[in-house]
């Protein structure tokens, strides 16, 4: 049987530079997984590296492929599939370790390196984060190090090779910029991958549950940030629409999915434009001033019936959409086919809650106005408290629990509460939910999960879907000051919201200002950010002479910069030493009393000086000659023998 | 893969005209260095233009940059191997003559004011030797070049080539360095003793073993009997050397061109360089003749190398 074990003809230093390498790279990926599978999928490096270690042979072919198979196999039990983003990139990785077991020769080591580049790359998919851009550069400065030791005669990997690998990413600097900002961008995908699975997300889900708003506002992630065109509204006008909750099952509220009849509105005020940034959150919905238009809203994003500004794809990537809004309106309730809509926002369950039922019915002799206002009477009576530490409600009627016996809540327990009553009443009524407000950060707008918000919308005849904040009559403050100022249990909120955590917010909010413009110059480079760009510096198509003159400068640019530095590198240390030299040599001749004169050139010098000094005649000549040659024939050789006569020189 | 005859007369008078010969140090200057990508150099390519497929079609900003960043890296690879060249004193000096069949080996002598790594000195395909060179310092490598026929072999145009440091591209300049050696005619294996066959006259000496009187030391040469190395030399120097006797009574023998009955001229001066090996081993007195030239009986290795020369430059003048 022919033997299957491979010699390992490799040399140790560039090896482990590679393990190195490799473990570095995975690493961003194996973020992703579980510790042990992470484990394990390091483990052919740490396997690799030990065989290098101790001079053993490589692992027979069998053992190879029973090791790729298997992580192989565990990828496949893991996302049930091997291609698709998330399986295969982690397919990817498996393989690259792998690989590395029978690396066995400089070929195979190359290519390693390759695939190691590309798994650099990939890393993007995880994040694309300022971090994890130095960090991929630190991998392509570690691999780019490793391959300069395969091409090395000696087989070692000093740290100069890594200083070299630093100089050819300073040169590979400007093509990659310019590259970057000429490079035409694409604005969709080529292929569709197979669905991937979207991962858990914070942020607003499409059921709403007592206590899904308290978690959010524990969390201080950003949601979202905000451009506006122009002045923006007032704080307290900031209500961020999302989704609509129409159904209600006694406890939980739910977004109905029939479409309805959009409403006909008559804008009432100025319209906003604005753009949202928006972080990946796996849904659809676009989160809009209340009401979006579609003003100057771009295609691939939708209003629904329900006014929800909606993207035809859901959001798994940071996203930017430019949306228009009206702060006031006015709706017509002409339309016969809305009347459906408005029967389902009346529907209860048939049981439970008699308190509080019993409270409503008492109101249906009023007009809807005075039922609204009734029931904000009711919970702004002040007996209701706002807090984070609301207690469960349990029971079989848990708006009663809420209305009359424990009194604390928070925004989804009003906002669902409030909603109850106004049903019960008689008014078409339903939840939103969304953000309140955010913080100002120069120029722009950051809403935070903890804005998370939930309020009501009733119906009322001749204005039709009006927005009304429960939340509003039972802590004021909320609306216009944030939640930390009004909410009880705010210890339990995230540091940096407290209040007295004031330079460490402020310092937050400039860090902020960072990341935005990175998303925003960085990340968010696309079709529209590129032709803007260019617009700014008087281009406006690419076969324009404006365009073609930029580019031909700056690719002239870069190739005078190149001369410039091949120029200045080309034998000036020796030069420097010549001259270095030559001074030490005058000096000791200016204690004899003789200086070249101003028109004295270094061969006249020599020959003066030999005349001067007859017992140093041949030295001084060797000098000048050898300080000619090196300085201007060009001829670096010449620097030693310069240095000996030089050295050696004893003038009298 | 050949390249055709106009292909290669084109590219010899260019290359003429681009890399002059020169009889001193030559500098590889920026336009004698050419680089294109290797095939690792092209699958990096592949490789990079994958991240930009999949940063398009993920909509990943940083993954063009990446993708552009690796393309950056191929050009400065391109450069740095450019740079490895530029600038490189290479000079040659004299070679040891050979005889047919042996390599030739010139010293080339790289000199440098930075470091340079990985450099591949080639002359055909048949020879290739590499080097490194500290900063401000010089490194000599012996070059083998094949010395196929007798005569004169012109050290051909010598190649240098880096694919350091990153094997994506393969940076190449020639120098054309005057330098030749003098290859002397194969000697014939096994040939019959030269006592028989040529005929002793001049004095007609008796002839006897040359092992009484010690003359001196020669340079080991491959073939020299082992008995004769002088292994107390041997162990001070870093050759060894053969003790070389002289005879006043050995036996003289002249070596003539005309009495061999060979067919071939080269056969008969394969003979011949045997004979004159054998002889100055043996430490015998010998001489030459050759159609036009005749060298007297004598003996020592000024005149051994005055007869293989003779026998080297045989034909070239006659």
């Amino acid at each position: 049987m022919r033997t299957t074990h491979r010699r390992d003809d490799l040399p140790r230093q560039p090896l482990y530079g590679l393990v190195a390498a490799l473990a570095l790279v995975l690493l961003p990926h194996l973020t992703q997984l579980a510790l042990w599978h992470a484990a394990l999928i390091l483990l052919p490096l740490a396997w690799r590296a030990w065989l290098a270690w101790r001079g053993k042979a490589l692992p027979p072919r069998w053992l190879r492929l029973v090791c790729a198979a298997g992580l192989m196999l565990i990828v496949f039990v893991q996302f049930r599939t091997l291609i698709g983003r998330d399986g295969g990139v982690v397919l990817l990785a498996s393989l690259v370790s792998a690989k590395l077991l029978e690396t066995a020769n400089r070929r195979d080591a190359r290519i390693l390196s390759l695939l190691a580049y590309f798994t650099t790359g990939a890393a993007f998919l995880v994040s694309q984060s300022f971090w994890m851009l130095a960090y991929t550069i630190v991998c392509t400065l570690v691999i780019t190090a490793q391959l300069h030791g395969w091409q090395r005669l000696d087989g070692k990997l000093p740290w100069t090779e890594y200083r070299r690998a630093g100089w050819m990413l300073l040169e590979a600097l400007p093509v990659a910029l310019l590259l970057f900002v000429i490079f035409p961008r694409l604005s969709g995908p080529l292929w569709q991958m197979p669905a991937d699975k979207p991962g858990a997300s914070s942020g607003l889900s499409d059921r709403m549950s007592p206590g899904s708003f308290t978690d959010l506002a524990l969390d201080d992630s950003v949601a979202f940030r905000v451009d506006f065109e122009g002045k923006p509204p007032s704080k307290s006008s900031l209500y961020w629409r999302g989704p609509v909750y129409e159904r209600f099952d006694g406890r939980n509220w739910e977004q109905a999915f029939g479409t309805t009849t959009t409403p006909t509105y008559e804008a009432i005020g100025p319209t906003y434009n604005y753009t949202v940034t928006l972080e990946p959150h796996n849904r659809s919905w676009l989160l809009g001033l209340d009401l979006p238009t579609p003003g100057k809203t771009l295609s691939g994003v939708r209003i629904t019936s329900r006014l929800q500004a909606v993207s035809e794809q859901v959001v798994t990537q940071r996203k930017r959409v430019t949306l228009s809004s009206v702060l006031t309106w006015k709706m017509a309730d002409d339309n016969p086919a809305l009347q459906q809509n408005l029967l389902q926002n009346q529907m209860l369950p048939r049981l439970g809650n008699p308190r509080a039922r019993a409270l409503a019915e008492g109101w249906r002799n009023l007009s809807p106005n005075a039922r609204l206002a009734a029931a904000l009477t009711f919970l702004g009576s002040g007996k209701f408290t706002y807090t984070l530490d609301a207690p469960l409600l349990l029971g079989p009627d848990p708006v009663d629990t809420l209305l009359f016996q424990t009194r604390e809540g928070f925004c989804e327990h009003y906002a669902s509460a409030f909603v109850y009553l106004m049903r019960a009443a008689g008014v078409p009524a339903r939840v939103v939910g969304g953000y309140l407000g955010g913080e100002f950060n120069d120029n722009y707008l950051i809403v935070r999960q903890t804005d998370a918000h939930a309020w009501a919308e009733v119906w009322l005849p001749g204005l039709g879907w009006q927005r009304v904040d429960p939340t509003a009559v039972v802590a004021p403050g909320r609306v216009t000051q944030g939640i930390a100022h009004s909410v009880r249990g705010a210890e339990r909120l995230p540091l940096l919201l407290q209040e007295n955590a004031a330079w460490l917010a402020a310092a937050r909010l400039r860090w902020d200002a960072v990341v935005y413009g990175w998303d925003r110059w960085v990340i968010g480079y696309d079709t529209q950010r590129q032709l803007q760009l260019f617009g700014q510096l008087g281009i406006d198509d690419f076969s324009s002479p404006r365009f073609i003159g930029w580019l031909s400068g700056t690719l002239l640019a870069l190739l005078l910069l190149y001369w410039a530095i091949l120029n200045a590198q080309r034998s000036r240390k020796t030069q420097d030493a010549a001259r270095q030299q030559w001074s030490r040599w005058l000096r000791m001749l200016a204690k004899q009393g003789l200086v070249p004169s101003a028109s004295e050139g270094p061969r006249d010098f020599a020959q003066r000086v030999a005349r001067h000094l007859p017992a140093n005649a041949l030295a001084a000549h060797a000098i000048g000659a050898a300080y000619i040659a090196t300085r201007y024939a060009d001829r670096p050789e010449a620097l030693a023998e310069l240095r000996r006569h030089v050295s050696a020189f004893r003038p009298g | 893969m050949k390249r055709p005859a106009w292909f290669e007369r084109r590219r010899q008078t260019w290359l003429t005209r681009r890399h002059p010969t020169s009889t001193d140090t030559t500098r590889l200057k920026h336009n004698q260095i050419y680089v294109l990508p290797t095939g690792f150099g092209f699958a990096f390519a592949v490789t990079a233009l994958l991240v930009l497929i999949g940063a398009i079609n993920y909509q990943l900003s940083l993954a063009y940059a990446f993708a552009f960043l690796m393309f950056g890296i191929g050009h400065a690879g391109l450069l740095q191997g450019f740079r490895n060249l530029l600038g490189l004193h290479v000079t040659v000096g004299q070679a040891e003559p050979v005889f047919t069949g042996e390599n030739a080996h010139f010293p080339i002598r790289l000199i440098s004011d930075k470091a340079r790594i990985s450099i591949y000195l080639s002359a055909g395909r048949d020879s290739v030797v590499a080097a490194n060179i500290q900063p401000r310092s010089s490194n000599e490598t012996w070059l083998p070049v094949p010395a196929i026929q007798r005569g004169w072999l012109v050290l051909p145009t010598v190649q240098l080539e880096s694919r350091y440091p990153t094997q994506l591209c393969r940076a190449w300049s020639y120098a054309r360095l005057a330098a030749r050696v003098l290859v002397y005619p194969q000697p014939e294996s096994n040939a019959p003793p030269y006592q028989l066959a040529s005929n002793s006259d001049e004095g007609g000496s008796v002839w006897r073993r040359g092992e009484d009187d010690f003359a001196g030391l020669r340079r080991y040469q491959p073939g020299d009997p082992i008995r004769r190395i002088a292994w107390k030399q041997a162990a001070r120097d870093e050759h060894l050397s053969i003790k070389q006797f002289d005879s006043p009574q050995s036996a003289a023998y002249r070596f003539d061109w005309h009495d061999l009955a060979l067919q071939s001229a080269e056969s008969r001066l394969s003979r011949l360089t045997a004979w004159v090996l054998a002889a100055d081993l043996a430490g015998d007195r010998y001489g030459l003749t050759l159609p036009g030239t005749t060298l007297p009986l004598d003996h020592g290795p000024a005149h051994r190398t005055a007869c293989l020369t003779a026998l080297a430059l045989f034909e070239a003048q006659a």
